[in-house]
């Protein structure tokens, strides 16, 4: 038995055995398979423990680091459109921005958004600015103006709902100075609130019917129990509870475990890290 | 009466020189028989063997001192645990469910003489 893993989980957990949510501690190791191997611990409960619940699984436990699957992204298309010429940007998505360029000289141009590709899962209307420029062929700004801002003015932060479309027009003119407008330059900021995958960390035992290959007792004063995977409760207050982790066929075996020191109302009471007397 | 019943079932005495015990698990897999065998200073060890006419569930006995213990299973046989003089704890219990009638033997002893050797059942 080489391997010693020692957990406390801050986190509440709810055993199906114990109603009320409690801390644990756990531990996993390997039982070898040596003639009358038996692993050793010593378990202090502290405070206003009434008894100690301990619990035994086959297998090892499963410590985990859990990652949601990323949530499809939340997107804008944009198209600008002017008579028959057509300019598409796609995929802009939370968090993002992208430009659409379209060369359609001085008039009326019209921007259409939607939200296709939008993960319709997410009910959250999406959020977004718009700024635009009308420019000359050489790039200096021309006349530009919308109900939707002022030219080169980031708009106001707009909203659209999934399956919605928003058009806005935009119109470019002559500029006293810079002349004829050539293009007109949009960019569409995707204001949306990026939604990160959540990662958190989680220990499973890999449950398994009790075989009854393994079997652990746990002691205290003139008192023992015995479980081959039940939960058991040992009612004998507080101080040192001993556990012995053995097996009846004398076969090699990984296991976890699970403890924790409750009071009479089955609440937490102060449970401290196991101590391995024997390691076998 | 249980127990004496069942150590005469087993064709076993009561004789405290020949260090016998036994008892009868009840059918909960948690129930736990559980000695106390003192052993005389002069004691190097304590024999102990446990058998039972049943085949399942398993029956398996602990045997602790001080911070070592053992485990001994009825296929394991006779066992020399060289732990010294003072108290051993016996734990008797088994892998399932089902009433196990079991009957063990122990000795203290030193090297092969036998030492003063006394029980309690604590539980």
């Amino acid at each position: 038995m080489k391997k010693i893993v020692q957990k406390t989980f801050l986190s509440l957990i709810a055993l199906s055995a114990i109603e009320s949510a409690l801390a644990l501690d756990s531990g996993t190791q390997n039982l070898t398979a040596i003639e009358g191997a038996t692993d050793y611990f010593k378990i202090n409960c502290a405070g206003d423990t009434d008894h100690l619940n301990f619990k035994l699984f086959e297998g090892e436990a499963n410590n985990s680091v859990v990652e949601t699957p990323a949530i499809p992204p939340q997107l804008f298309n944009a198209k600008l459109t002017k008579l028959k010429l057509t300019s598409t940007v796609s995929a802009i998505e939370a968090g993002t921005e992208k430009d659409i360029t379209l060369k359609g000289g001085n008039g009326a141009y019209t921007l259409t958004l939607d939200t296709f590709g939008t993960n319709l899962s997410v009910k959250t209307a999406q959020t977004y600015a718009v700024q635009y420029q009308c420019l000359n062929a050489k790039g200096n700004v021309t006349k530009g103006s919308s109900t939707l801002t002022k030219s080169g003015i980031e708009s106001v932060k707009k909203t659209l709902a999934n399956n919605k479309t928003a058009k806005y027009s935009i119109t470019c003119a002559k500029d006293a100075k810079n002349g004829n407008t050539s293009s007109l330059v949009v960019k569409l900021i995707n204001k949306t609130a990026v939604i990160k995958p959540v990662t958190s960390s989680s220990t499973q035992a890999m449950l398994s019917a009790p075989s009854g290959d393994l079997t652990a007792q746990v002691i205290k004063a003139a008192t023992a129990k015995n479980t081959t995977g039940v939960a058991i409760d040992m009612q004998n207050g507080s101080g040192n509870y001993d556990v012995l982790v053995n097996s009846s066929t004398n076969k090699a075996l990984p296991y976890h475990f699970e403890y924790s020191c409750l009071n009479t109302k089955n609440v937490e009471a102060k449970t401290s890290p196991f101590q391995l007397l024997q390691d076998q | 009466m249980k127990r004496f019943i069942f150590l005469l079932f087993m064709g076993l005495s009561f004789n405290s020189l020949a260090h016998d015990d036994g008892g009868v698990l009840s059918e909960d897999v948690t129930a736990v028989d559980y000695f106390m065998v003192s052993c005389s200073a002069d004691s190097d060890r304590m024999y102990f063997r446990i058998s039972t006419p049943t085949t399942t569930p398993l029956l398996s006995a602990q045997v602790m001192k001080g911070n070592f213990v053992t485990n001994i299973p009825t296929s394991r046989g006779g066992v020399e645990i060289l732990q010294g003089g003072g108290n051993y704890r016996i734990l008797v219990n088994k892998n399932g469910a089902g009433k196990v009638g079991y009957a063990f033997e122990y000795h203290c002893e030193n090297g092969g003489e036998h030492t003063e050797t006394s029980i309690n059942q604590l539980q």
